[in-house]
């Protein structure tokens, strides 16, 4: 077999593939401008028949968008902004340096990653109600913005790989420790911090469950996640409605992932030495 | 001029302790009826202009968990719902408080007595809760409803053919098949859950005398080995699975099955009293249908559907909550004659209270039937709490609900397998043996917490699921 057809059958198993990955998301938009019925007797169809911009409509009004987007936006971005700050020092320490209880530190830090999170939230609920931060998007924010074990082995390894002289020449420079790592290391690191941003920041968007219990008493302080769940009543589920706020809610993370996609795609692909 | 902003400082003052409003969060599962209440609500502001009641809907899946946390953080909400957990449980965990220091004694009138019996809504005497929505004296589970046009369309008529037994749904049904030819069917089965199972044949178990919560009273002992199980599966499930359900059905959604029914693709759906109020959200316009009581056996009915006030839901007043006067005030109002009314005319559910007469409100045909058929098909029937209080202490459903496979679950397996009615039997029988167990242990539980209650609050021997005019 040619290269050339080699080329052709891999392109167009990806292609299919490519197909497989992307329906649900197409499904979504398309079902956001399909009636209840159509949705329900010609689930596949991707072109609506009857066009529809009502359940956007609902959609905004029911899952209070206009309070819970400025909501999801603060959490958002601070405890993104608060994730990165953390998770680049540990892994600019733990990557570059050696100190006693180095290892067990590390160990701590990824046994973190085998607790579900189910176990912890009455301890953080109790934590944070005792701090006064229940029903407050700094509670909130707080909560979500703890020691994340990937961020940290992700900076940790992507310092590890950056060559000693770097340091050695800007020590000669006279450049004090706070000064190589924000002005050297953190700027190099740009790749990694593109990836935290883009995995806490979804993972803050779509989070339900602690926005949910932490303004249990403030349904104002809500986040678009939680939102969301007003679409599932007692006796129906308003599933083109839904479909219309999981559309309006998608957009900010695209902008996002749009904006950051370079660096993460260069992690993904393994290029983690910048 | 410094007289004049003393006098302003003053107004300005006095105006903002006007407005200050008490906020009372009502907190439920029930988001369809959010627009509902702001509506209704703009009547009780006229009264209590300091009061903003906060309706706040949760959904029910995490329902228990967020009430638990609320009660953990003490901010919990003024006023909130339940119909799962009973009160005597809801006021053993310290969440409700007794409502007669707060609500006057001519509010309780309203309602039929029967919910302030001991053990029900009434807990070491005194009152926790009050009923939400829905009659106890109105059958809520397990109706049949059907579309007149699919019937047309397999040359049947709707006024005259509604099956009455089960040979008679089986023929009807087979008829449905045969002239539909692929385009519309008698009826499909939404097997993914064992919820919608029990939605589907609640009713038919009903005819039988087997409903929830399953106890022969007779003898106090769960009911899965009664001959009339093993009847209705050979006679009726297993010739319904193998002649008339689509194959596919235990994958098919309850979405999906009503919206078969709506769409004209199928000519019977069986489920709650809730759904005339489905219909109007998920149906076309023109969609007409009708409603009845499931089949019963050919030989006639062995039971009939037990009038429970138990699973009636019901609000209760936070003990926690920090404005209980105005929190009581929202309560009256909530269960009111007028906020009643207005829920039973627009079709959200029927009213608990003695004061509203639910069949000359009611403007739904369908929901109008249903109030008629209750009084053929239903009959009180016992609830131990008749026969000693503190059996409402006793947790026998929330032990039965933990036992899996339940009762659903092996029809379910039984009917995709197409067991012979002998392996239906012994399964059936060895749930029996783990049900009882669970219900001596309940009792037992019940008794280590000090409440003297015993196997014998579980025997009503007078009763029988025949007797239409049986009393406590």
């Amino acid at each position: 077999m040619s290269r050339r057809a080699k080329t052709l059958i891999l392109q167009i198993v990806m292609t299919i593939l490519v197909i497989i990955w992307i329906f649900p998301i197409v499904w979504v938009v398309s079902t956001s401008f399909k009636t209840t019925t159509e949705m329900f007797m010609d689930p596949l169809n991707l072109i609506p028949k009857e066009f529809t911009w009502d359940n956007y409509v609902r959609a905004w009004n029911l899952a209070n968008f206009s309070k819970y987007l400025t909501n999801t936006i603060i959490y958002s971005v601070f405890s993104t902004i608060i994730v990165l700050f953390i998770s680049s020092m540990s892994g600019y320490v733990l990557g570059r340096y050696d100190f006693p209880g180095k290892k067990l530190i590390f160990v701590a830090i990824l046994a973190t990653i085998l607790m579900p999170s189910r176990y912890t939230f009455i301890p953080i609920f109790d934590l944070v109600r005792k701090m006064g931060l229940l029903n407050k998007l700094g509670g909130l924010i707080l909560v979500s913005s703890g020691v994340n074990a990937l961020y940290v082995m992700l900076f940790s390894g992507y310092f590890s790989t950056i060559p000693k002289s770097f340091e050695e020449a800007a020590i000669m420079e006279g450049a004090t420790f706070p000064q190589i790592f924000l002005k050297i290391m953190l700027p190099l690191s740009k790749p990694v911090i593109g990836t935290v941003i883009i995995f806490h920041f979804v993972s803050c968007w779509n989070d339900f469950f602690f926005p949910l219990i932490l303004t249990l008493g403030n349904p104002n302080a809500r986040t678009l996640g939680v939102g969301l769940y007003a679409f599932y009543g007692e006796y129906t589920t308003d599933w083109t409605g839904l479909a219309a706020a999981l559309v309006i809610s998608m957009v900010p993370i695209l902008i996002v992932f749009l904006m950051f996609q370079k660096y993460f795609m260069r992690v993904m692909a393994g290029g983690i030495k910048g | 001029m410094r007289r004049f902003l003393s006098v302003l400082l003053v107004a300005v003052l006095l105006a903002s302790l006007g407005v200050a409003k008490v906020k009372i969060r009502v907190l439920n599962w029930s988001q369809e009826m959010k627009g509902f209440v702001s509506d209704v609500a703009k009547e009780f502001y006229k009264t209590h202009p300091n009061i903003e009641i906060v309706w706040d809907s949760v959904v029910q899946s995490q329902y228990d968990q967020v009430l638990s946390l609320a009660f953990r953080s003490g901010d919990t909400p003024d006023i909130f719902f339940h119909s799962t957990i009973v009160p005597v449980e809801i006021v053993g965990r310290g969440w409700a408080e007794p409502l007669e220091k707060w609500i006057p004694k001519s509010h309780f009138e309203k309602f039929p007595s029967v919910y302030f019996t001991e053990g029900v809504d009434r807990i070491n005497g005194k009152i926790y809760a009050l009923p939400a929505k829905g009659d106890y004296r109105i059958v809520r589970r397990g109706w049949m409803y059907y579309n007149p046009k699919v019937l047309r369309e397999a040359g049947l008529d709707p006024n005259k053919d509604i099956p009455k037994t089960w040979s008679e749904f089986l023929k009807v049904a087979k008829k449905i098949n045969e002239s539909g030819k692929g385009k519309f069917y008698a009826m499909v089965i939404p097997g993914t859950k064992s919820s919608n199972i029990a939605r589907t044949f609640r009713g038919f178990v009903a005819n039988l005398g087997l409903m929830e919560p399953f106890i022969d009273w007779r003898r106090g002992e769960y009911n899965f080995d009664s001959p009339l199980w093993i009847m209705f599966y050979k006679e009726f499930l297993l010739p319904l699975v193998k002649d008339i359900v689509p194959a596919g059905w235990d994958s098919l959604d309850k979405n999906l099955a009503r919206q078969m029914f709506v769409q004209g693709k199928t000519a019977f759906y069986f489920d709650g009293v809730w759904m005339p109020g489905v219909f109007k959200k998920i149906a076309p316009k023109n969609f007409e249908y009708g409603v009845t009581y499931a089949p019963v056996p050919d030989e006639g009915r062995w039971g009939y559907y037990p009038f429970d006030p138990t699973t009636i839901p019901v609000w209760y007043i936070s003990s926690k909550s920090k404005h209980k006067k105005e929190a009581a005030e929202v309560l009256q109002f909530l269960t009111s004659e007028y906020f009643q009314s207005e829920m039973v005319k627009r079709g959200y559910d029927y009213s608990p209270l003695a004061v509203v007469n639910n069949a000359k409100l009611v403007e739904n045909p369908a929901l109008k039937k249903i109030i008629d058929i209750s009084k053929k098909v239903g009959t009180v029937s016992p609830i131990p709490q008749y026969k000693n209080p503190y059996a409402g202490f006793v947790p026998y459903s929330k032990k039965l609900g933990s036992i899996h496979p339940n009762v659903w679950e092996i029809i379910a397996e039984s009917l995709v397998k197409k067991l012979p009615p002998d392996q239906f039997r012994e399964k059936l029988l060895e749930y029996k043996k783990k049900a009882d167990e669970s219900l001596l242990e309940a009792i037992k539980e019940a008794q280590s917490k000090g409440y003297k209650v015993s196997k014998e609050d579980f025997v009503f021997p007078n009763w029988s699921p025949l007797l239409k005019n049986w009393r406590p």
